[in-house]
């Protein structure tokens, strides 16, 4: 069982991590929304910011909250609860945004904490089952089987793709 | 080696200097003639090729200074001209020059003159 | 050409655009009757770097012209040909021709054949030569040692007798040997007749001399090479060959170039410019970061720490000199247009046949590169109307006591955080009768408007204006001032004209410093800050809601100065679509691209400030009604609105919600 350790207010992730001594692992940042654990790549992650608001865009999708101020650059955060479908957050300064990396573009996440940084030998991390007549939900790259959980992967470069059809997007404001 | 490169057109300087420093030579360079003898002034160097057709100071004038400067009185001057300078040519080696090369030059040739002029 | 030199030839096409400039500048100056030696130096100097440059990268049109005219140049520097108005308006055209020349060895493309012959001719002529004396193409005549078939081995016997000041040119005889022993087998004698006893040896001086037997198959061609340069100073014999001696006549000394004092060479660096980009905004970055800080601190701090107050002060100081600098390194001056336009006068002046002369002033005023860029067109299209439109033909001028010669003024100020470009003409000024006249024809205003004189001559730039009575190719098709106007306005700028009737016309165009920064309208709408950009403003209404009419498939218009606006309410657009209008909210009335308005309800308006433009699009597909994006002070984020985008939006919508209404109403009228 991961811990339910939050992280909140760093600028950084502690230093590079030393690789352990095992090169059949990779390593991951796990976070919570709702009940639900997911995590990313480490090496997408950027930063975690405690939540402290944003500039709403007009004329964007809903899950798109707005921008923030990352030291000079304007970044989108995405509300990863509605990119669900699970409805809008409502946001606290116990929050937690966590910047990510997409390509050459940064994105911000907002999540409801971030839970641990895990290592997770590469026999652990399974492909997304393919549902037989569903579509394949297009927001995960795999999961990853702990002891007594279950993890879904994100898929980055899918979640602020504004090209996503179907029925898990939400629609987009007039 | 040590060489001066000193041409007023900054392309061809670049040319100059990178055909050279390719050959593995050291080069200095100036873009006229009083540039040129503020880096005489502080570095010998073994060899110096320049334009005669320059601002504030010419090939000719550079050259002159150079045979009467107690440092670089031998040292070999390879100027550049145009083909039909020939009145030039004289004048210049007149006036203390060692070699010339054409313009438009080939860069494989001017390796081999400075070559030529340079100890082996 | 050599692949090795490829990645020079960006260079030196930059290098030949200063030598164009050069040229322009001094040849001008010639015509304009100026003597100075300096002038013709510097304008030979030029021609001769084109032409040396031109044969290393083998652009072969560009060597035997640029030949021709150096030699024009030669002469007269030298005395041979008199300067003259006529020598100099040829030299022009010269230049002129070369600069295309040039222009199209650079972008590859070929001009007609013979297209810089008729000038070539006329070159020659005032030379005093005639073209077959130039030399042939641009092919680099080299002086490698030509590697000659291997043929028989031959014997050749050499004798060489160095004179005494050999060695003062720093010619080496032991390199010389070397080289001999590298073309075969050498025997060699020393020749020490004339060495002095020595008490009498002067250390620089040559007194050895040597006879040389050498077999080679390398032939005759290769030995001379080894001597070539120091034929003169030595007596060289190599037997069985005619001796080719280098002629040595006497000629008449070779005028010695005089000492000229040219431009002082600055020193330059170049710079990929993402770097700049980044430096201007990293200094953006401070003084926001700056702002931030001086909020942060509040009076008790300054209070239990006076030194702070200083040290912050100085803090500010500092960081507004650090952005001034590093705009400062985007600058350039606006001569790298104004340069240009010399040629275009000539060019109209001789379409039209009319006398025009051009005047710049102010070239060296500094402004942004990318803002540079943009306002050569512009300028251009209304150098095109003053000469094309504006200037009348020389009878006329005289008839109304003017001088034969009209006049083009071109010139360039900074006014605070502005540039100001004005392009004004001695011509007939605007026909306002004409001009009104042709707005009302073309419903552009109404027929019983009442217009200032100003407001006349600005309706130049309403779109679809033209007074022209036929479209010619000086004035080109359709692009009017209204595009001039538009290009301008994306700049951040300003346009305007005023004119008298029968002294001329002056157009002014007004310009940010930089684009990175922008003169913005801070307004709160829906809780947040959002920028609109000054220089779209029109107008701000506090007490609006009078003016207020419906229109029915259209939306709410608000009316201004006899004609209406769509009227939008930005916190229905931020805030939720039902939101209330506040009692003391503001319109704004702003210009939009196509020459209408629009009016923008917001809550407030909180001021107004000089702000840095961050792109949103880094991170995030473009957002609809939104230019881009500002850190104010306090560290948020706030949107600049794009009226004009705003306007597209709320005119589709209200669109979209009469085809729902019309068909809802026909359903029911079915039904």
């Amino acid at each position: 069982m991961i811990g339910k350790r939050r992280i909140t207010d760093y600028d950084d992730l502690p230093g590079p991590i030393p690789a352990p001594e095992d090169a059949d692992v990779q390593q991951f940042v796990s976070f919570i929304v709702g009940e639900q654990h997911y995590c990313v790549d480490i090496m997408a992650v950027r930063e975690i910011k405690a939540w402290t608001g944003t500039t709403s865009l007009p004329n964007t999708q809903a899950y798109i909250r707005g921008v923030i101020n990352l030291r000079g650059a304007i970044v989108p955060v995405v509300d990863l609860r509605m990119r669900f479908g699970q409805g809008l957050t409502a946001p606290t300064p116990a929050h937690v945004v966590v910047i990510v990396a997409i390509g050459e573009a940064q994105s911000g996440l907002l999540v409801d904490g971030v839970s641990d940084i895990v290592t997770v030998p590469r026999k652990d991390i399974a492909a997304i089952p393919d549902l037989e007549g569903e579509e394949r939900n297009p927001f995960f790259s795999g999961l990853v089987t702990g002891q007594d959980s279950l993890m879904a992967v994100l898929a980055l470069d899918q979640l602020v793709s504004q090209r996503i059809a179907g029925h898990l997007s939400t629609s987009t404001a007039a | 080696m040590k060489i001066l490169a000193v041409d007023d057109s900054p392309t061809l300087l670049e040319i100059l200097v990178c055909t050279l420093v390719e050959a593995g030579h050291d080069v200095r360079e100036a873009g006229d003639g009083a540039e040129a003898m503020k880096v005489l002034a502080v570095d010998e160097v073994e060899m110096i090729i320049s334009d005669l057709h320059m601002a504030v100071m010419s090939g000719f004038e550079l050259l002159h200074k150079v045979r009467q400067s107690p440092v670089h009185q031998g040292t070999p001057f390879v100027f550049l001209t145009t083909e039909c300078d020939d009145e030039l040519k004289r004048a210049a080696r007149h006036a203390g020059a060692t070699a010339w090369m054409v313009k438009p030059f080939d860069p494989v040739s001017l390796v081999q003159l400075v070559q030529r002029l340079g100890p082996t | 050409m050599d692949s090795k030199l490829e990645r020079f030839r960006t260079m030196f096409l930059d290098e030949c655009d200063e030598h164009g400039r050069t040229l322009e500048r001094t040849l001008t100056a010639l015509q304009r009757g100026a003597r100075n030696h300096d002038l013709v130096d510097d304008a030979f100097r030029a021609i001769h770097s084109i032409k040396g440059g031109a044969g290393m990268f083998g652009f072969d049109r560009i060597v035997p012209f640029a030949h021709v005219f150096e030699t024009v140049l030669d002469g007269v520097r030298a005395g041979r040909i008199p300067i003259s108005e006529e020598l100099m308006t040829a030299a022009l055209r010269a230049a002129d021709c070369l600069a295309d020349l040039i222009l199209a060895a650079g972008s590859n493309t070929d001009l007609a054949a013979g297209y810089e012959n008729m000038m070539l001719g006329t070159l020659a002529r005032l030379a005093g030569i005639t073209v077959a004396d130039s030399p042939a193409g641009g092919t680099s005549r080299v002086n490698a040692t030509e590697d000659a078939p291997p043929g028989e081995m031959e014997r050749w016997s050499i004798q060489f007798f160095p004179h005494r000041g050999l060695l003062k040119r720093a010619n080496e005889p032991l390199f010389i040997v070397r080289q001999l022993q590298e073309l075969g087998t050498l025997a060699v004698t020393a020749d020490l007749s004339v060495l002095p006893p020595f008490a009498q040896l002067q250390p620089a001086d040559a007194y050895l001399g040597w006879s040389f037997e050498l077999e080679t198959a390398r032939g005759e061609a290769a030995i001379r090479e080894i001597f070539q340069f120091v034929e003169d100073d030595c007596d060289l014999s190599i037997t069985q060959v005619l001796p080719v001696m280098a002629a040595a006549e006497a000629d008449p000394a070779a005028a010695v170039p005089h000492e000229t004092m040219a431009e002082p060479m600055t020193s330059t660096i170049r710079v990929d410019i993402d770097r700049i980009d980044r430096l201007v905004n990293l200094a953006g970055e401070i003084a926001i970061s700056q702002a931030l800080v001086a909020q942060l601190i509040d009076q008790s701090l300054f209070n239990a720490n006076p030194r702070l107050f200083q040290e912050l002060s100085q803090l500010l100081t500092h960081t507004q000199n650090l952005q001034d600098s590093v705009m400062a390194i985007r600058a350039q001056p606006i001569r790298t247009i104004f340069d240009r336009m010399p040629r275009l006068v000539r060019e109209l002046a001789e379409q039209t046949g009319k006398k025009i002369v051009l005047r710049t002033a102010g070239e060296n005023t500094e402004i942004d590169k990318t803002v540079i860029e943009q306002l050569s067109d512009p300028i251009m299209h209304m150098i095109r109307n003053a000469a094309g439109h504006g200037i009348e033909d020389s009878a006329e001028r005289v008839v109304s006591g003017k001088p034969a010669e009209g006049l083009i003024h071109l010139s360039a100020e900074q006014r605070g955080s502005r540039i100001v470009i004005e392009i004004g003409d001695d011509g007939r000024g605007i026909d306002r009768e004409k001009v009104r006249h042709k707005a009302v024809a073309k419903n552009l205003i109404s027929a019983d408007s009442v217009l200032s004189t100003e407001d006349i001559d600005n309706l130049i730039f309403l779109p679809g204006f033209s007074t022209a009575d036929k479209v010619t190719s000086i004035s080109g098709r359709g692009v009017g001032m209204d595009v001039v106007k538009r290009n301008i306005q994306k700049l951040g700028g300003r346009v305007n004209v005023r004119s008298e009737p029968g002294r001329g016309s002056t157009v002014v165009l007004t310009l940010p410093l930089t684009l990175a920064v922008l003169e913005g309208m801070i307004v709160r709408v829906a809780g947040e800050s959002y920028v609109i950009p000054i220089a779209s403003i029109v107008e701000c209404r506090a007490s609006w809601q009078k003016d207020v009419g419906e229109v029915a498939g259209f939306g709410e218009v608000l009316k201004v100065r006899g004609s209406y606006v769509a009227l939008v309410h930005l916190n229905r657009v931020f805030g939720s679509a039902a939101a209330a209008c506040k009692q003391q909210s503001v319109a704004i009335i702003a210009e939009i691209e196509g020459g209408g308005h629009i009016g923008l309800v917001v809550d407030e308006i909180v001021g107004q400030q000089q702000v840095v433009i961050k792109s949103i699009t880094d991170n995030l597909d473009p957002v609809a009604g939104i230019a881009g994006a500002t850190i104010l002070g306090d560290g948020r984020v706030a949107l600049i609105l794009d009226a004009t985008e705003i306007s597209k939006i709320n005119a589709s919508r209200a669109k979209a919600a009469w085809h729902s209404l019309n068909s809802e109403n026909a359903r029911r009228n079915v039904a």
